[in-house]
């Protein structure tokens, strides 16, 4: 198998090489082997799209697959996560504002690998699924890929099998070493788009300058995502001043930085204006958390839990703050977030902890 | 030993010596006095191990202090640290009756209204030394506080006595229904994946458990719960809806287990019910999706099959309770849809529907025209008769003020509703809740609210209404209502506590259905009392609120009067029994049809003769039927199975049967009923 796998790259190469060099003698132009017809998409298999190199569980990019990641992230049980972007020739997004998702061309591609590689036994590394979302001519769509076994590739998950969604028992351990085990959640369309959405519109979520204005590594050299995007053409231009999220982790950030770069990645999608949970008055996006009451501090929750359960946060004291409550309840009809996690995220909790502990500000 | 004996003197003199840090070493405090408490660092006070009804969250508190109060009087008296000096000092208190061996809570609190301050009324009698006990659970800071004579509190309009009941397990304490058939509302308790406890009322209010181990639901009651006899058999079966999807309990012929049947569909599940959607005498269950248009599953008799589509399609859900009634006294079921979702830019998810049933099984979305697509932010509303005029009002309760406050519909009798909130008392009620169940609580004749502000807001019939002077001890989230003591008067479950209805000297009449060509549960049935008030109707219910399940039983109060001229059973076949006379403060029972004279039944499918019978019934089935009888039941007036038989192509032997009025009931091989009375000499 290995041997037929050579064979067709030595194959492929010959033939790129062929044609690249037919055209023009002098210069090299390798070919991206990306294949994305909007007519045709989604594809049933992921391989089909031809967005990695090399054997498809080592994720490696093909050529004009660029990778990405937030400062910030969405906790999801632990998964670790890949992120890709490719856009078709000749077209490119265009910067909005430092927190709003870039104006992305028809033909853009979003890719999202969920992973693991702590399972148990033995920690090994094990590829659960890869989302993807394509910029069509109507909107955004959602597209699930459930990886096999073997890992050798991922199949559509389509029908009805999309509209209930699924799960996976996995068995892993955390950060800490605990080691658990879940029904790791396969979402349904619908529960994409109850998080991915504004104005009942698709959107994607994280792709916003405020995330992407730090460096990342791409091959030897560590470079600003922005940066990069239009280095490879996929964006236009951006501002050289952006207001920016920070790394939740990174503790030699000020803690309500973090804590709101955190709270901007794991809420504000339902959490802000025009999108699912607005009737409540808290605001999470990163841009407007600099302001007590968006955060929730000696806000009146519009449902109190208990007679000393009734602020959102309540500064010095996070028993007695409803974020927290919710942040540590696996309770379906308690926690938050809603969606997307089965088990706590005990560095979060953390995190909200010391910022709740550092606060002073004296309720009315 | 003896050495051990006096040290133990040398840190009891210890203690002695530092007044407040001990139990057995109180400072006695004065009736209309303030007391300084010093701060707990560099103190080593006995902290409280008996926290009445606060929770510690796993962190006890390592300090205490401790004062005495030795009523001269009979008072109502207030203990507080509520004071403005105190600022925003976080004390909690406990005050206990007892002695320091065998402390007894009288009363706690934490956070008093939301500040972090903390303040008790009690009512101390003479003589009585009452422990008070402050701890340091949040801080450390010494604090002032008072202990004043209350003023006279106000009288409660209706009050409850709180009472645990033994048997209540688990969490999901959200399900109050008859299980059993007797006519008496029991405890349903979800426990886990593989335990439900049944904790059934008997004779004289109390209760008996039964654990049922039930295979893996997987899921549990997290989002709702609803009961009702889908099989048709005599006993309630559950759903349970969770964030992924729901789970069928199903009780076996005998209700001595539950089998599982977990549905595959995965989808985050607000309310859910028990009702005959396609009105074929089998209960199909309903079930909102906050994500995607509504589920539903419907029985064919022996399955429940899913379907989505049809019942509430907004894109992408924002569906938290449905509440099935007749709105337009058309004779079939109507759906009110109470929802929840972003409002803003016109894009709706927010706007309440309304599915009038077009008598074929289809429903159509009428909220424009009707004035019922209300933009409020709404988990559920109160549906009822509030002004019993034969229509029935929808009380738009919201759980969120950012679309407006709690909105009063008036039924206008013409298809269309219009808001009477001006002037209602809604219009200065701006608390906020999930949970809003019209029943009459206090048996006066007019349904009242239990809603959002842990109180009740009581009808006047008249669209006004008006909130207990006092709060009740509720949780905001499981609160199911129903009859647990057989008194007449509604009680509420909290958790392992039932609030029994004091109730008052107001008359009542509970009516249970037995259905026989409708689904035995009487679901969606309509049932009116007569008498001097004029009417006051019910639509027979599972699953009313968002998320918890009341009583099935159709529950009226009618004040003072002392009869009721009739009772009107409007059973969803459109059989329709009237009985005569009743007396108030009953429970009622009805049979469909077993009110209605011999030659009056024409089921369509089968006759039978001679009627009156001597000893055995023939049956004859009309021409030209696609209908295969497959099995025969006998039931008395009063719903009791009293003869069973699969033979149905031979004459029924009845010769054993006392002399009276009984109805046969023939079902085919599609689940289907048809009955037919007769009269046994």
């Amino acid at each position: 198998m290995k041997k037929y796998y050579l064979l067709s790259a030595v194959l492929l190469l010959t033939f790129v090489l062929f044609i690249s060099c037919s055209d023009n003698d002098d210069e090299y132009i390798p070919i991206s082997p990306v294949t994305v017809d909007l007519t045709l998409v989604p594809y049933p298999k992921l391989s089909d799209y031809h967005f990695f190199e090399g054997a498809i569980k080592d994720q490696i990019p093909s050529l004009n697959v660029v990778a990405y990641e937030p400062a910030s992230s969405l906790f999801t049980d632990y998964a670790s996560k890949k992120r890709f972007i490719w856009m078709p020739n000749g077209v490119a997004a265009a910067y909005v504002a430092d927190n709003k998702i870039l104006d992305f061309p028809v033909g853009t591609v979003l890719i999202k690998t969920f992973y693991y590689t702590t399972i148990q036994p033995g920690n090994q590394t094990k590829i659960i699924e890869t989302r993807i979302m394509i910029r069509k001519d109507d909107g955004w769509k959602f597209y699930e890929y459930l990886w096999n076994d073997d890992q050798t590739d991922a199949d559509l998950v389509t029908g009805i099998d999309f509209t209930n969604g699924s799960t996976k028992n996995i068995t892993f351990a955390k950060p800490s070493g605990e080691i658990v085990t879940t029904d790791y959640r396969i979402p349904s369309d619908a529960e994409c788009f109850a998080c991915h959405k504004i104005n009942e519109i698709a959107t994607p979520i994280g792709v916003k300058p405020q995330n992407l204005n730090h460096n990342h590594t791409y091959g030897n050299t560590s470079k600003k995502i922005l940066q990069k995007l239009v280095e490879q053409g996929y964006l236009e231009s951006y501002p050289s001043s952006i207001a920016s999220v920070v790394d939740y982790h990174d503790t030699t950030q000020p803690l309500d930085l973090r804590l709101r770069s955190y709270l901007d990645a794991n809420c504000a999608h339902c959490h802000q204006d025009e999108a699912r949970c607005y009737y409540r008055p808290i605001r999470l996006p990163f841009h407007q958390t600099d302001i007590d009451s968006n955060i929730g501090i000696c806000l009146l929750a519009d449902e109190e839990i208990s007679p000393t359960l009734q602020k959102v946060i309540t500064p010095g004291n996070f028993n007695k703050s409803i974020m927290h409550y919710r942040m540590i309840s696996n309770d379906e009809s308690e926690r938050m977030p809603l969606l997307g996690r089965t088990m706590v995220h005990d560095e979060g909790v953390a995190l909200l902890e010391q910022y709740i502990l550092s606060l002073t500000q004296r309720c009315p | 030993m003896k050495k051990i004996t006096s040290v133990i003197f040398l840190l009891f003199s210890i203690t002695v010596a530092i007044a407040q840090q001990d139990c057995s070493t109180p400072v006695a405090i004065l009736l209309n006095s303030t007391t300084t408490a010093p701060a707990f660092t560099g103190e080593n006070g006995t902290a409280p191990t008996l926290f009445c009804n606060l929770n510690n969250n796993g962190n006890n508190p390592t300090k205490g202090k401790w004062y005495t109060y030795t009523a001269l009087a009979n008072n109502s008296v207030i203990l507080s640290t509520a004071l403005a000096q105190n600022g925003n000092s976080d004390t909690r208190v406990f005050v206990y009756t007892g002695t320091c061996g065998s402390l007894v809570c009288l009363t706690a609190n934490d956070d008093y209204n939301g500040a972090l301050t903390s303040q008790v009324t009690f009512n101390a009698t003479t003589g009585t030394t009452y422990i008070i006990a402050f701890d340091n659970r949040y801080s450390n800071n010494g604090f002032d506080f008072t202990l004043m004579v209350a003023p006279p509190p106000a009288t409660d309009r209706l009050s409850f006595t709180t009472q645990a009941v033994t048997g209540i397990a688990g969490t999901y304490n959200n399900c109050i229904a008859d299980m059993n058939g007797d006519n008496l509302d029991d405890i349903v308790s979800a426990v886990s994946t593989t335990q439900l406890v049944i904790s059934y009322q008997q004779a004289g209010g109390t209760f008996t458990s039964t654990s049922f181990a039930v295979s893996n639901t997987t899921v549990l009651p997290s989002w709702s719960i609803a009961a009702g006899d889908y099989d048709n058999n005599g006993f309630n079966d559950l759903i349970y809806g969770s964030g992924s999807g729901v789970v069928f309990l199903k009780a076996n012929n005998d209700g001595t287990g539950y089998t599982t049947d977990r549905k595959t569909q995965n989808y985050l599940v607000q309310r859910t019910n028990f009702v005959d959607i396609n009105n074929d005498g089998k209960l199909d269950a309903f079930a909102c999706d906050d994500n995607a248009p509504n589920r539903f599953y419907m029985n064919d008799g022996v399955n429940l099959n899913a379907n989505q589509g049809g019942l509430g399609d907004f894109p992408s859900g924002g569906n938290y309770a449905s509440n099935w009634f007749d709105f337009d006294n058309d004779g079939d079921i109507d759906m009110y849809l109470a929802k929840c979702g972003q409002g803003g830019s016109g894009v709706g998810g927010n706007i309440d529907q309304l599915h009038k049933n077009n008598g074929d099984g289809t429903y159509t979305n009428v909220a424009v025209e009707a004035n019922m697509a209300n933009p409020e932010q709404t988990w559920s509303g109160a549906c009822g008769d509030f002004n019993n005029d034969g229509w029935m009002d929808v009380i738009v309760g919201v759980n969120s003020a950012s679309n407006g406050y709690t909105n009063v519909k008036r039924n206008n009798g013409n298809g269309t509703f219009t808001s009477v909130t001006a002037g209602s008392g809604y219009d200065t009620n701006t608390s906020l809740g999930r949970e809003y169940v019209a029943q009459d609580f206090d048996n006066d004749g007019f349904l009242d609210v239990l809603g959002s502000g842990n109180n009740i807001m009581f009808g006047d019939g008249n669209f006004h209404f008006t909130a207990n002077p006092n709060t009740y001890n509720l949780s905001a989230f499981d609160r199911p209502i129903g009859d647990l003591n057989n008194d007449g008067f509604l009680d509420i479950q909290n958790g392992t506590n039932v609030l029994f209805n004091n109730g008052n000297t107001n008359k009542w009449l509970n009516v249970n259905l037995r259905g026989i060509q409708s689904n035995r549960n009487g679901i969606g049935a309509r049932v009116e009392i007569h008498g001097a008030w004029g009417q006051q109707i019910r639509y027979v219910q599972s699953g009313t609120g968002f998320q918890n399940m009341s009583t099935i039983t159709a529950h009226f109060g009618i004040g003072q009067a002392t009869t009721i001229d009739q009772v009107i059973i409007k059973w969803p076949s459109g059989i329709i029994d009237t009985i005569n006379g009743v007396n108030p403060n009953q429970n009622l029972s009805v049979v469909e049809g077993s009110t209605l004279a011999v030659n009056s039944f024409n089921n369509g499918v089968f006759s039978i003769y001679p009627n009156p019978v001597k000893s055995v019934v023939n049956i004859q089935l009309q021409n030209n039927l696609n209908v295969t009888l497959k099995s025969a039941l006998v039931y008395d007036l009063t719903g009791k199975v009293v003869l069973s038989t699969n033979a149905v192509n031979q004459p029924i032997n009845v010769e054993n049967l006392a002399t009276g009025t009984y109805i046969l009931t023939i079902s085919d091989t599609n689940g289907k009923s048809y009955p037919q009375k007769f009269i046994k000499e």
